[in-house]
């Protein structure tokens, strides 16, 4: 029989924290979880240790390299990465870049197995110049106006670093295309939530999507089997920008790119949006990724195709609690 | 292999089947509203007929026939039918809708066949299936050799083969215009891209020169540019494909460039403002081209197999050389059928 896991995650708040302790607590291949946030863990049973750590404390490598040599920890699993872009860059810039710093530190000192890594593929950008299909190898351009894209791309340096550092410490990072589903809330699910969604006035590109539950399956795979490097992380399939918001029944709201950049950041500048200008670059241009490498090195092939899991996510805007339905039924 | 788009998607979410797949019934409400048939689109002839019952009439009169007698209402489906999102749309990696391209096709035969009067050579060095990379020269200022090629094989080659185009980067930059592109099957040039469409097995056409060969002057017509950096021979090395040269002859003519305006074009994105006899004076009717009589020459495909495997893309100087090869195939190609040209206007 394998040895059971001991395994580490940060953010146990975010979507993949919250989803990793549940099916974590039920799985007989891990021996207990060592969860770190600011706030308790909403899902943990009987397996899951809370620690309280902030990682914008300049402490935060010492007090986590500390627990996880205590518990013995086999793998790290890095989640706690914001959802949204912030109003408050330099604290978001603490909070990722450096605080990545800091989870990749103690994971060097604690001389730990296996660190995974929950990115993103918006650290390729969306550029004109991009291949249909980007690869692993593809450089990690990023979106240099938006400080959102550019701490995840740091947050990748710091895991290229770790690599570098400590060779003997298996790093993976996944990339996942847009995640949306049923209960992930993320920016992405946000932008396809109102009845009018924006859009590039005479740009069109490609996107593509990806099922939270397929997340979780290919975050699950990642640590409970080793597949070191990066990985794209993406539903089969894309589909028009046009046609996704065809699929939900809403309204695009066309605007044209020299007047949208100006007036997305007065409006996220003023907290009424959740899109800073930069981010229309992603209704423009196309950063499709390859999903080769996923299927063929890893052995992972989602369930839902883009197409699926934007219908799955439309489909549960639309359910409504019965409580609703049931007051006014007779 | 890899996210390969195969239409129609296989599975539609199996965990929430006992909802109304909304993509079936749009396709079924979409059978129904089916437009008639691709074909039926306006012909010159057509109109001239139309034109010649209405004349005599008194104007207004004239006009209310007119509509009534080319049916405009099949012309507003027509419209309806590229403009409306549809939401069960099949697309390939690239984005290519053969639904949006099917309309658009009626429009490129009578280009060919009645506009351009194209008359093309050596379609038999196209192969009917299989990876074929066709390299031609790019002229002509607005990039009507490419549809031309396009039409030419769809329409003359026994193979009805569909040919898939490389365009240059700024075209993703301008609003409608890549939209446009993507969606007929164009595809941004870069090697992944081409590489990938060849190894679908794909016949790919690609313009080396760029933007250098459809921007440069009248006074240096048919004169090849400098091909890239040898990109079109090293793909063919990597993909394993035949490369067959096409030189197209009267499309310089069509549109002659006199003069670029580039202080202008650079804060607009375009890599340059061309000025021709009609352009910026006639306004969107200065676009039309002139109706010169064009030839394409399909030449017989230049052979790598000599070399082994891989030998090409580590021998720069042997690609360099293959591509002045390749470059001397095409001129040639040119020059022999200018030499036999009478006239611009009927070859």
């Amino acid at each position: 029989m394998q040895p059971r896991l001991r395994i580490a995650l940060t953010g146990c708040r975010t979507f993949f924290g919250d989803a990793l302790i549940r099916s974590l607590e039920d799985d007989p291949r891990c021996e207990h979880i060592v969860a770190f946030d600011i706030r308790p863990p909403l899902s943990a049973r009987t397996k899951t240790r809370f620690t309280r750590v902030d990682l914008t404390d300049p402490s935060a490598d010492e007090q986590m390299a500390k627990v996880l040599i205590a518990e013995q920890v086999d793998v790290l699993v890095h989640t706690a990465l914001l959802a949204y872009p912030s109003h408050s860059s330099s604290w978001a810039h603490e909070l990722e870049a450096i605080g990545s710093l800091y989870v990749m530190n103690a994971a060097a000192s604690a001389k730990l197995r296996k660190v995974v890594l929950t990115s993103s593929t918006a650290v390729y950008g969306a550029h004109a110049s991009n291949p249909a299909f980007l690869s692993e190898e593809h450089p990690l351009l990023g979106i240099k106006a938006s400080r959102w894209v550019m701490d995840r791309v740091a947050v990748e340096k710091e895991l290229a670093r770790l690599k570098r550092d400590c060779p003997q410490i298996i790093t993976t990072s996944l990339r996942f295309c847009m995640t949306v589903g049923p209960t992930i809330r993320n920016f992405y699910t946000k932008l396809l939530t109102p009845q009018f969604v924006p859009a590039v006035l005479g740009y069109d590109p490609l996107m593509q999507y990806l099922h939270e539950d397929d997340a979780l399956a290919a975050l699950l795979k990642a640590v409970h089997e080793d597949h070191p490097g990066a990985y794209n992380i993406v539903g089969s399939g894309t589909l028009y920008y046009a046609d996704v918001i065809g699929l939900g029944g809403k309204v695009a709201l066309p605007v044209p790119h020299f007047f949208g950049y100006p007036a997305a950041n007065a409006l996220f500048n003023l907290q009424l949006s959740v899109v800073p200008g930069s981010f229309l670059n992603f209704f423009r241009f196309s950063w499709v990724a390859d999903g080769a490498k996923m299927r063929n090195k890893m052995g992972f092939s989602p369930q839902f195709t883009s197409r699926g899991a934007l219908m799955a996510f439309f489909d549960s805007l639309q359910s409504r609690p019965v409580s609703l339905s049931s007051e006014v039924a007779p | 292999m890899t996210a390969k788009q195969l239409p129609p998607e296989p599975n539609l979410a199996p965990d929430y089947g006992h909802r109304d797949s909304q993509l079936e019934s749009l396709i079924s409400k979409r059978a129904v509203s089916q437009f008639e048939s691709k074909t039926d689109i306006l012909s010159l002839e057509e109109v001239l007929e139309a034109l010649k019952e209405v004349t005599g009439l008194p104007p207004v009169k004239a006009l209310t026939n007119l509509i009534g007698r080319l049916r405009l209402g099949r012309i507003q489906a027509l419209v309806q039918r590229l403009l409306t999102s549809r939401r069960d749309r099949v697309i390939d990696d690239f984005g290519f809708d053969l639904k949006f391209l099917e309309p658009l096709e009626p429009l490129a035969k009578w280009f060919h066949d009645n506009y351009f009067r194209v008359e093309s050579q050596g379609l038999e060095h196209v192969p009917d299936t299989g990876r074929v990379l066709l390299v031609a020269n790019h002229s002509g200022t607005l990039p009507y050799d490419g549809a031309m090629v396009v039409a030419a094989l769809r329409f003359q080659h026994p193979a009805q083969r569909r040919v898939r185009v490389l365009v240059e980067d700024f075209i993703y930059h301008l609003p409608f215009l890549g939209m446009f592109m993507s969606r007929v099957g164009a595809v941004r040039a870069c090697q992944e891209n081409a590489l990938r469409l060849l190894e679908n097995d794909e016949a790919t056409l690609v313009f080396p020169e760029g933007v250098k060969g459809i921007g440069k002057l009248y006074s240096k017509r048919y004169r090849l540019q400098r091909f890239g950096r040898g990109g079109a021979v090293r793909l063919a090395a990597a993909a394993h494909a035949p490369m067959v040269p096409v030189a197209i002859v009267g499309a310089e003519e069509s549109m002659p460039l006199l003069s670029k305006v580039s202080w202008l074009a650079r804060p607009l994105g375009l890599p340059y403002i061309p000025v021709t006899p009609t352009l910026p004076w006639l306004g969107p009717l200065g676009l039309i081209p002139l109706p010169t009589k064009w030839t394409i020459d399909f030449g017989a495909p230049i052979d790598l197999s000599m070399f082994g495997p891989d030998e090409l893309l580590q021998d720069r100087v042997a690609l360099n050389r293959v591509n002045e090869e390749l470059r001397a195939a095409v001129q040639s190609l040119i020059d022999a059928r200018l030499a036999s040209r009478k006239s611009v206007l009927f070859g």
